[in-house]
Parts: C-alpha cells; structure tokens; sequence
C-alpha cells in the first residue's frame, strides 16, 4: 500500500443523479424528520400536560383569536401542500414545467404567513401578551412562533427551490432536493394542523 | 532548534532521565499532601473500612488543637430515625455484593493480565465465542447475576420503602398521633410552622420558626414541604432523610426520630450563591419535656400574632 | 452516476483545512475542539477542586489571574461548576468521541471515501463552534455565567432564581450543540446504512461502528428533547412566558418547574449512553485487537448495545426519586433502572472473556480498554445503589453521586477516547505517540482518578452535599474536610498527568516518530490504506471478505496471527451472493 495514489473515478459535474443517490438523500430526510418531530412531539405534549393543569380552558378572560381566520390559514397550507405535492410528483413523472405548482405553493404559504400575523396581532390588540403570566397566552405565542421560524425555514427552501428549478439546477434529473423540501414543507403543514387541534378544536 | 526545545526533547529520549521527570512529577503533586495533611491523606485513607457506619478517629489536626477539636469522620453519625436502619443495612448489604462482584471482575482482568502476555510463538485461543452453549453460558451468567444482585437489592428496597419512607402516616387517627409540620424553603432559609397546642394550623398559636425545628421523640414527624422561590431538598443526614421543597406543589414526607438532641438540616438541591449557607437545627425533645416546650412556645406565638401580617402567615395556602 | 458524497480535493488554504469537507480533516478539527475544552473544563475543575479543600485560600500558580484576590465568589463558583459540567459533556467529551473519532473511523472502517453529506458534516463542525463560542461568551457576561448547574433546574434557571444574560445564554449554547450533534447524528445514522463496502454485512462491522451507530440513534431521538425544554427556558427568560414558573410565585405563573425535570432526564440518561457507547464500542474492538483473539460473542455485544439504546429511553426517573415521584412510578422507574443493568453485565462478561486466554500486548490502548473496565465496573456498581430508591434517598445530591457519574460517563469515556487517541493516532496524523509516556500517561491518570472518585463516596456517604461553596462553613460537615482535601491533591496530580499526555502529543505530532501503514496488525479496513490516510481514503472500494476479530485463527495461512477484513480467509465462500458488487449501481453519464 502506498502513499501515492492515483485520484479514483468521480466528476465534479453531476449530470444526472441515480437511484442510488436518491435512497442517501431520502434516507437523511427521514431521519432528520423523525428527530425534528421528538422536538415537536415534546413541546406538544408538554402544553397538553400544562393545559390540563389549568383550572379552566380556555382560562378565564381568554377570547381565543378569530376560528374562521384560523381555519382559512389552514386550508391554504394544506393547499399548499398539495400543489407541492403535484409538482414533485410531476417532476418524478418527467414534466419539465413545475415553476407555476412551485410558486403557487410560495405563495400560499405567504398568505399564510400573513394570517398568522393577524393572528397574533388579534390576541395582542385583545390585551394578551406573552408576559400576561397566564398559560395560554405562554403556549400560543411560545408554540406558534416555534413554528412560524419553519415556516420561514420552508418559505426559504421553497425560494432556494424555485430559483433551482428556474435555472435548471434541479429538475426531472436531480430531483431528490426538491423532494426534501417539499418533505420538509409538508412537515410543517402536519406542524400546524396538530397546534391548530390543540388550540381551536380541543 | 532552540536550547530549551532540544533540552526538552533530550530529556524526553534518554530513558534515565524520563525516569526523573516522573519521580519530580508525582514529588510535586504529592509533596503538599504529604507534609502539612499527613495525617488526613495516608494513614486514615488506608485505614478506612469498607463498612464503616461511623468510624470515627481521635486524631486531632495539630493546626486547629486551639479551636475545637474536630474528630475526623468517615461515614454518616448512627441514625437517629426509626426508618434509618434499614438504610445504613441494606446501604452496607449492597457494599458486600458490588464488593464481591468487583473483586470478581478484577481477579477476571488480572488473571490474564499476568498469564495471558504475548510470548513468541504462542497464540491466543481462537473462540468467537458463538456457539449455542456460550450464549447459554451467558445467559446463565447475567440471569444469576441479576437474580443476586438486583431482584435481591429490588426486594428488600420494597420492604424498606412500604415500612419505611413510604409509610406516610394518613387518616385521622395516624396523623392524630403524628406531628404534622409545614415546611416552606425560600432563599435561603427553612421556615417552619407546627400547630402549637391546639393541634390546628391556621390559627393564632401556630409556632411558626425560622431555621430551627423542633418535634417530639417517639412520634411520626410528618412533613409538608413547598417553596416559595426556587427548588430546595430538606436534607437531614441523621434521619436518613430528605425530600424536595418544590414552588407549586407540596410535597408529603415523614420520619420518626428514636433519639433525643441536636441535629443538623442542610439543603440538598442547589438554590443559588448561600445554597451552602442553607444549614439549620432539628431538635428533638423526650415527650415530657416536648410538652413544655410547646405549651411555652404556643404562648409566645399568640402572644406575637398579628392578623395583619400576612407574611407570617405563608403556610396557609398549604391547605386550600 | 453515484455520488456517495464524494467531492474533488481542494486547493485552497480555506476549504484544505479550515471549511473542509473532508472527513478526516472535520474528525481532527473536533479532536482539537475537544482537547481545547477539556483543558478549560479540567482548569475550572482544579478551581473547583481548591476551592473545596482550601475555601478562602487564593489559587497556587494561577493567583489572581482570573478572581480578584484569586478567590473565587460564591456565584463565581456556582458558574464554574455549572460550566465545567456543560463544557466537558457538550464541548469537551462529545466532540472527542463522537465527533472525532466518529468523523474519521466510520468511513474509513466501512470501506466508504466520505461521509454521505460531507457539507452537512461541515457544518455541523462549525454548528458546534458557534455553540462554543455562545458558551464562551456568556462567561463575560456583567452579571456573570449560568449559575443554575449544567442540569438547569428552574425555577433556578429562570428569572425567579438567576437574573442576567448568562443563563440565557447558556439555554441557548446547548440550543446550539444540540442542533450539531443532530447533525452529526443524521451523517452517521445513514452513512452506516447506505456506504457500506461491498460484503461489509451488519455482522462485519467494527463493534466501534456498532457503539458509534448506536450513539447517533439517540442523539436524533434525544437531543431535540432538550432542544425543545431550551426553547421553552428562554421563553421564560426573554419573553415572560410561564412554562416552567408555577402559580404560587409572588409574579404569578402557571407553569410547572417540574415539567423541566422531566424533560431534562428523558433526554439527560440517554445522554449518558450518549457518552458511553462509543467508547463501550472502541473498547470492545481494542480489547480484541490487542488480546489476538476475536470479540466474544459479538452478536451479544451487539445486541446488549442495542438494548441498552432502547432502555436508556425508559429509566429516567431514578434521577427524580426525592422530586415527588408518585410511589408507583418510582418502584417501576427502580425496576426498569435494575434490568439495565443486565445488558451492561453481559458486556463486561463478553470483555472478560475477550481477553481470556488471550495473547495480551499490553500497549497504551489496551491499558486505556481496560481502565474502562475498572472505572466503569466500579461505576456502574455503584450505581446500584442510587437505582434503589432506598437508599438513594439519602445518598441523592452528595457527593456520592459526584463520584459515581464521574467514574461512569466521565471517566469511562475520557478512557475509551484516549485508548482510542491512542489507537488511531498513526492513521490520523502519520506518526506513533510515545508509548513510554503513554504509559507514565495511563497510571498517572488511572490511580489519582480512583482516588477522586472514591473519596467522593466516602464523604458522600458521610453525607456531604455536592454544590456547595464551602463544607467548613457548615459545622456538620467540618469533620469531613480531610476527604476534601484527599481529593483535591489526587484531583491536581490527574491534573498533572494531563500535561504527560499534551506533551507526548504534540511531541509526537509534530517530531513523532513515522508510523507504518498498519502498526498494530489488525484487520479493520482503515489499515489496509497508507498512514496518514490519503485524501479519497481508499483507491479502491474495498470488498470485504471477512468480520473485524478474526486473530489467531487457525485457518490463516503464513503463521501470522491476523488478516485483512479484504483477505478471503481460506475454505470460506469469497462473498455472500447478496453482496457482490452490484451495490454499486452501473455509472451512467
Ligand atoms: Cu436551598
Ligand atoms: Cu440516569
């Protein structure tokens, strides 16, 4: 054996990715979500045990912000998860032209964004802020804002997504990061599904 | 190369002089042990038994012969509870068990530390130890180890626990008979509050103290304990006693102590920059003279009472 | 084409060796990570140390360095141990086990050329460094560090209890490590699975891939725990929310400080399995390496890993039996901790005969391998005492629990890591530590280590409380100062010991001399490639052949006691059908 080796067969430029390459990819996704979702499930079942605690629920003086605002907010991130859906899976299937499914989900997801923001705004302007001392006001501002840093995280992959796809960095060769982002995404719908059942439905 | 490098390295090469180096090494490190703590660190070291419930030494540091003689300790003082036994038992069963297994796994390490050294010519014995009868031979292994070690300890930790820690004093009758004490730890003090005479909290002859208890002989003790700030553990050593002080919950623990006299509360769970200033006083009364005691102090603490002082009356949100 | 995480080589000084993706140079740069925070973490613990012997007196050499007057404060040394403990855990012990040996043995001793992600692996490096660098910095903060101890109990933790950025800082600190070794983990968990060579089967592996796969499974299952009890801590801090702050405080709440108890422990004891497996892993393999006979019972060993992996997850109780633990939860929380002891038993078992009838060379790594045994034996049997709730109760925070985890996770694991410094130090930098001074080395540590830890238990027993600034202001504990000050002088010469080992090393790094390609003749694939490792490990995917342990064994042909994981043992098939090349899916440009 020697010191001396010759540089083994790789390529700096990937022309098309194998399936090889797409089981590792896939594979780390799933771990990292089933890490990510003990963080979650933590945070939840710590504000269910905390919840039951609590004299009454809602507590008293507590007018919870605006159900249907809440519940339009919901289905637009499901939406969006099922154009994301539609285009990795077009994507998968050989169709080129996924840019608008892409961008729709981007901008349902802002949509998003911007009813949760008058979410929070409801509860504030109502005279609820974190500090009020009460558990409801800790457990929505603290569990919303947890997911509202991935929404920013999704809204940022699906931007780094669409600029990919646009230059033809990822697409019907290489789609196993587009497929993780679009895992990711719908990660943080099932997120706020679970927050949008403990707070409104439970 | 510089001339304190190559020095080094010199001294690192030749094998005489590493020899040295070791020699100053373990001189430095040792020499402060050696002289001014002479008697702490080797003799009573070597002279501590395994088993020892309080072996205590009559040697006095020569430095501090003016100040009270300190007697050198090497366990916990008897205990002074009627639960306590049953720790320093089973504390001293475990000893004997992990003592022998120890002794096992060393004889087992060093038996072919001393036979088993590479030799020329000679090869070790090839075993991937895969066979059915050496997973049999280990599962023989770790079912008698579990069975001596751990059902044995789980067993007679059940009994302890069921008539020991566990058996809190509860119904009317039995707390009748105990002596119910409230318990409050905060920053960094233990307030203390008994029913006085009347045999009721809330009420005007509460004896309520500052880190300083006193209960009676002979009689379950049972305690509430709570906090007003951060976590405290109301630790008496004598008792075999100690339980958590937590903000928001009260905790319900008990001990019975056999002996009259003097006894020390420290405070186990961190609590900020005085946790170790947290020390304080049990006092343990014969029944005649506990009696007194509480008839006097009852009177005092009416005497004292102020319904408005509301800080004095901490404890009795215990109870709703 | 298939990547693997295969990249060029670079060029430039940045991406050589400071943004590298290369795994060795990622395993080396958190080998110095870790060496730099255990000297920090060990100098806080000697200030512990003369502290506790000498309260009042100023430090020797060090002087008023770094306390004015060269004498710490009560909150001063509230800080140090606070962050000793999170320091030699996160930054100290972690990043040298996991992250060093980790990084550079599991692709070289599965036959891989990288990491899978070798980007995420960067960056779960320079993760870590920031979260070192939050550690750091909340130390100079105006109202000083984190104050609360490494386990943070609120409502200490909170506001109620510690005022000021550092104990913010330093829920955000371990925020951060967690997010690394999360990281670190997801790199780990599926390089196992996916970049294994050809015929390199699940019973092929190396038992340190094994202990280091094992590890990764609980730091993805477990470190978002603690990331989440931190979210929910700064919470508290910054914004005023009530997580963790009960009802019954003068500024109201609704939170429950026990909840963070909780969460703490389900992460805290994986966590000690955390530490502990990788080096349960190196030893198993080293004890075969240098014993010339294969591990026994390997599938046992493995299988004892694996089912200490899944019980870590349900015996976290026994951390809380003087918290208020409902009876029945704590008699089963007691029971669960007793048969996790069984699956640590049969290790020892296997060990003991591993080198039963052995052909011993008794080289610094085998010294090490077997200092474990005698730490952790002595740990782990001791630590049958604080499972059982009866006696616990009265030994819980002594100093009897000092002792006990410190010969279990710490001392263990510091053995296990310097076995393995000890081991690989001709693969990862080209030359041989002295073994001379690796010996001086292992003595010098081992016995004034015995000494800390067993003094702890004796004045632990005697009942002295652990956290305390000073024992000789509490009249109940004066008559135990002598056991202080045994300890302290053992804690300074291990101390000592220390810099045997910095010298030797950075002698030999750098003067050492040049280590052969296979210096201790063992069959693992990472010794079938030149020392030091060239950059794509491997010119050839290797084909394995045969398991890691196969010493001594008859068949070998040549009188030699040891053959290559590649060779093919004669009278055994080359390689199982399932496994022949086809792995590696054709090229397709
Ligand atoms: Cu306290
Ligand atoms: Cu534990």
């Amino acid at each position: 054996m020697t010191a001396a080796q010759t540089i083994p067969d790789i390529a700096s430029t990937a022309p098309r990715e194998s399936a090889r390459d797409r089981t590792n990819a896939r594979l780390g996704m799933v771990v990292f979500i089933m890490s990510w979702a003990m963080g979650v499930a933590v945070l939840v079942v710590s504000f269910l045990v905390l919840r039951d605690r609590q004299p009454a629920w809602p507590p008293e003086g507590v007018k919870l912000p605006s159900l249907p605002v809440a519940l339009v907010a919901t289905g637009l991130l499901v939406a969006s998860s099922f154009t994301l859906h539609r285009a990795v899976d077009r994507l998968r299937r050989g169709f080129r032209q996924v840019n608008g499914l892409w961008a729709a989900t981007l901008i349902l997801g802002l949509v998003f964004s911007g009813l949760q923001y008058w979410l929070w705004m409801d509860l504030w302007t109502a005279g609820h802020q974190p500090w009020a001392a009460g558990m409801f006001e800790s457990a929505f501002y603290g569990l919303t804002w947890f997911h509202a840093a991935h929404v920013i995280s999704g809204l940022l992959a699906l931007v780094v997504g669409q600029i990919g796809l646009a230059t033809g960095r990822y697409g019907t060769h290489k789609t196993s990061t587009v497929a993780n982002i679009a895992t990711f995404w719908h990660f943080v719908d099932v997120v706020w599904i679970i927050l949008f059942v403990c707070f409104f439905v439970l | 190369m510089h001339t304190t490098g190559s020095l080094v390295l010199n001294v690192l090469r030749s094998s005489r002089l590493r020899w040295i180096v070791v020699g100053l090494l373990a001189a430095v490190v040792l020499a402060p042990a050696s002289s001014a703590h002479a008697s702490a660190s080797s003799t009573h070291l070597a002279a501590a038994p395994v088993l020892a419930v309080a072996l205590q030494d009559a040697d006095v540091d020569a430095d501090q012969a003016d100040a009270a003689p300190i007697v050198k300790r090497y366990g916990p003082f008897e205990p002074a509870s009627s639960y306590g036994h049953r720790f320093d038992w089973l504390f001293n069963f475990i000893t004997i068990l992990i003592s022998v297994s120890f002794l096992l796994v060393l004889i087992l390490l060093f038996i072919p530390v001393v036979r088993d050294r590479a030799k020329p010519n000679k090869k070790a014995h090839f075993d991937h130890g895969s066979s059915l009868a050496d997973k049999r031979f280990t599962t023989i292994v770790s079912v008698t180890v579990f069975i001596v070690l751990d059902a044995l300890v789980l067993y007679f930790a059940m009994i302890d626990l069921r008539e020991g820690y566990w058996n809190i004093p509860r119904g009317e009758d039995e707390l009748a008979e105990a002596y119910q004490v409230e318990v409050l730890g905060q920053q960094w003090a233990w307030n203390f509050r008994a029913t006085g005479a009347d045999g009721e909290f809330g009420t005007a002859d509460d004896i309520v103290t500052i880190n300083h208890l006193t209960v009676p002989q002979n009689r379950p003790v049972v305690l509430n304990l709570a906090s007003k700030d951060v976590i405290h553990s109301l630790y008496i050593p004598d008792m075999r006693f100690k339980r958590d002080a937590n903000p928001g919950a009260v905790n319900e623990a008990w001990f019975e102590p056999i002996k009259s006299g003097d006894f020390a509360i420290l405070c186990a769970e961190l609590c900020g920059y005085a946790h170790y200033q947290m020390e304080s006083t049990l006092t343990v009364l014969p029944a005649d003279l506990f009696d007194e005691w509480e008839a006097d102090a009852s009177i005092m603490a009416t005497a004292g009472y102020d319904e408005d002082d509301t800080e004095a009356q901490w404890a009795w949100d215990f109870r709703n | 084409m298939s990547h693997d995480g295969i990249h060029p080589e670079p060029t430039s000084f940045w991406r050589k060796h400071v943004f590298s993706v290369d795994h060795k140079v990622i395993g080396k740069q958190f080998m110095w990570f870790g060496f730099a925070w255990l000297a920090i973490g060990g100098m806080m613990a000697m200030m512990i140390r003369w502290q506790l012997a000498y309260p009042g007196t100023p430090f020797p050499v060090l002087g008023d360095f770094f306390f004015p007057g060269g004498v710490v404060s009560p909150e001063q040394y509230n800080t140090l141990f606070t962050m000793h403990g999170t320091i030699m855990i996160f930054l100290g012990l972690t990043p040298l086990l996991i992250g060093a040996f980790g990084n550079f043995c599991i692709p070289l001793m599965i036959g891989a050329r990288d990491m899978i992600f070798p980007l995420l692996n960067c960056l779960s490096f320079w993760t870590l460094m920031i979260g070192g660098a939050v550690a750091f910095y909340s130390l100079t903060v105006p109202l000083g560090g984190s104050e609360a101890g490494w386990t943070g109990y609120p409502t200490l933790s909170t506001t109620v209890g510690t005022q000021g950025s550092g104990e913010t800082l330093w829920a955000i600190a371990v925020f951060i490590i967690g997010v690394s070794s999360i990281m670190g983990g997801i790199n780990y968990i599926t390089t196992i699975v996916r970049l294994r060579a050809p015929g390199m089967t699940w019973t092929r592996l190396p038992l340190t891939v094994w202990g280091l796969f094992f590890t990764s499974i609980l730091n993805v299952l477990f470190l978002p725990v603690i990331g989440s009890a931190m979210i929910l801590l700064v919470l508290d801090r910054v914004f005023g929310t009530t997580f963790y702050v009960p009802a019954t405080m003068a500024e109201g709440g609704a939170g429950d400080p026990i909840l963070y108890q909780h969460l703490f422990w389900i992460f805290g004891h994986p966590e000690v399995y955390i530490l502990i497996l990788p080096a349960w892993g190196y030893i198993s393999d080293f004890l075969s390496f240098f014993s010339r006979k294969p591990a026994f019972g390997y599938r046992i060993t493995v299988g004892a890993m694996a089912a200490v992996t899944i019980l870590s997850a349900v015996v976290y109780g026994h951390h809380m039996f003087t918290t208020g633990l409902s009876p029945m939860l704590g008699e089963s929380f007691m029971l669960l901790t007793m048969i996790i002891s069984v699956p640590g038993e049969i290790l020892f078992f296997n060990w003991l005969h591993t080198i039963w009838r052995g052909s011993l060379r008794m080289t610094t790594p085998m010294l090490f391998s077997m200092g474990v045994i005698f730490v952790f034996g002595l740990g782990g049997l001791t630590g049958i005492y604080l499972a059982t709730i009866s006696t616990d109760i009265y030994l819980h925070d002594t100093y009897f629990v000092v002792g006990h985890f410190h010969l279990t996770m710490a001392a263990s694991a510091l053995f296990g890591a310097f076995a393995g410094v000890y081991f690989w130090m001709p693969k990862m930098f080209g030359t041989v530590l002295n073994e001379f001074w690796g010996k001086v080395h292992f003595w010098f540590t081992a016995v004034p280590l015995t000494i800390v830890f067993c003094t702890m238990f004796w004045s632990g027993y005697a009942g002295m409380p652990r956290r305390y600034y000073d024992h000789t202001y509490v009249e109940y504990l004066r008559d135990l100062q002598h056991l202080n000050v045994i300890t302290t002088h053992a804690a300074l010469l291990l101390g000592a010991a220390q810099v045997v080992f910095a010298f030797n090393f950075i002698k030999s790094r750098w003067f050492g001399q040049k280590a052969t390609d296979n210096p201790w003749e063992v069959g693992t694939l990472e010794w079938t490639t030149a020392s030091p490792t060239p950059y794509f490990n491997f010119q050839e995917i290797p084909v394995v052949h045969c398991g890691p342990h196969e010493f001594s064994n008859p068949n070998i042909p040549g009188g030699a006691d040891w053959i290559f994981q590649t060779d093919v043992l004669p009278g055994e098939p080359a390689l199982p059908a399932t496994h022949a090349p086809a792995a590696e899916p054709a090229h397709s440009a």
